[in-house]
């Protein structure tokens, strides 16, 4: 198991777009290994990307399943993600977010509420996935982070920005 | 010089033109004060703006208000200058200790350690006493308002008013009760008002 440093604002890499990965190599297995086991290691945290340990590239990890939002409800598990290309739809959904690299502050967001991300699994094959409500708000925060786009680049009103509180 | 040494809320209002916030940053810029968090509306005409405004050591509030001077008398600007005190962890300003320039305060209610962020929405035809209706309320359940932003429209003589409020309400008030206090509200008040627990996730 190996933890990652999360960087936070106003460290300059987070607002970069991330660099296609291609082709799966060792590296990038080590990668979303240990991101998986920096955002379990992480309380409440459901996703994290590689540009948040300073990594520019396109893979992210996701699970939203122990969230106490999803209870009762279905969705992927794991999802461990290289290059993925995503397309939103259905209704534009205001939620607060928080963001380990973006300390202190939370942000009212606008996101869509159904999503279609594809792009290669661990495995190196396509790997396509569906999700809706938070999920799909996970996954369009994480797909983000590759584009260099975090929380504060996507207030949703000049009185959208707030002290964190506490995350449960 | 440390430019967080001293901090004051530095309020500004007046009839709005274009310039404002060009002319008030530029004095302070001047002086090498660094701007915190801020907030500006226009109200009816009326530009306003509140922001913290972080200073050295050997500032104080007379001598910001004199800088500002020009500026205010060129723009016909209302100036106020209040030093504040650290937070306390919670984005809670505590009270000025005794002997400080400003004025006394002191917290105006107590703040429940554990608290949820609520959006709560009221809209419905324009009359005294809306907000304080609705605030009575938030104060009921020992909630605080954190942010609230309202508008006034519609037509002559049929207006309408239109509110957002942020407030922070303690962990453990249920959701539902304080929803359907809420309804009673509205019934009550002849108003729509309506809530939703804005937990923020971490992602």
């Amino acid at each position: 198991m190996a933890l990652r440093r999360v960087i936070a604002l106003p460290d300059p890499l987070l607002n970069r777009s991330a660099e296609k990965v291609g082709s799966i190599s060792e590296d990038a297995l080590v990668l979303a290994s240990d991101l998986t086991d920096t955002m379990y290691s992480s309380p409440a945290c459901v996703g994290l990307a590689a540009p948040q340990v300073g990594v520019s590239m396109r893979a992210f990890v996701a699970d939203v399943s122990g969230h106490r939002k999803m209870r009762d409800r279905r969705c992927n598990g794991l999802v461990v993600m290289f290059d993925p290309v995503i397309t939103c739809s259905g209704v534009v959904e205001v939620a607060r977010e928080g963001c380990m690299s973006v300390p202190d502050l939370t942000c009212d967001v606008e996101r869509y509420s159904h999503v279609l991300v594809r792009g290669i699994g661990v495995d190196g094959k396509e790997l396509i996935v569906e999700a809706e409500g938070f999920e799909a708000r996970a996954l369009q925060h994480e797909v983000d982070h590759l584009d260099g786009l975090l929380i504060v680049d996507r207030v949703a009103g000049p009185h959208g920005i707030f002290p964190r509180q506490v995350y449960r | 010089m440390s430019y967080s040494d001293r901090r004051f809320l530095l309020s500004v209002t007046g009839a709005d033109c274009p310039g404002i916030v060009v002319a008030v940053t530029s004095a302070l810029a001047e002086k090498g004060w660094n701007l915190e968090d801020a907030t500006m509306s226009i109200l009816r005409g009326y530009f306003t703006i509140m922001m913290i405004v972080s200073t050295g050591n050997e500032v104080d509030a007379a001598s910001m208000r004199h800088v500002l001077e020009p500026v205010s008398s060129r723009m016909n600007l209302s100036v106020m200058v209040d030093p504040v005190q650290e937070e306390d962890g919670n984005g809670n300003a505590g009270s000025i200790p005794s002997g400080s320039e400003g004025p006394q305060r002191r917290r105006a209610m107590h703040v429940a350690d554990e608290l949820d962020p609520w959006s709560i929405y009221v809209h419905g035809s324009d009359r005294p006493g809306i907000v304080m209706a609705v605030a009575s309320e938030i104060a009921r359940v020992g909630g605080n308002i954190v942010d609230l932003s309202a508008r006034v429209g519609g037509r002559k003589g049929d207006s309408v008013y239109v509110m957002t409020i942020k407030a922070l309400i303690p962990t453990g008030e249920p959701s539902d009760a304080f929803q359907d206090q809420l309804s009673r509200l509205s019934s009550a008040e002849g108003i729509e008002c309506s809530a939703r627990l804005d937990t923020a996730y971490l992602l």
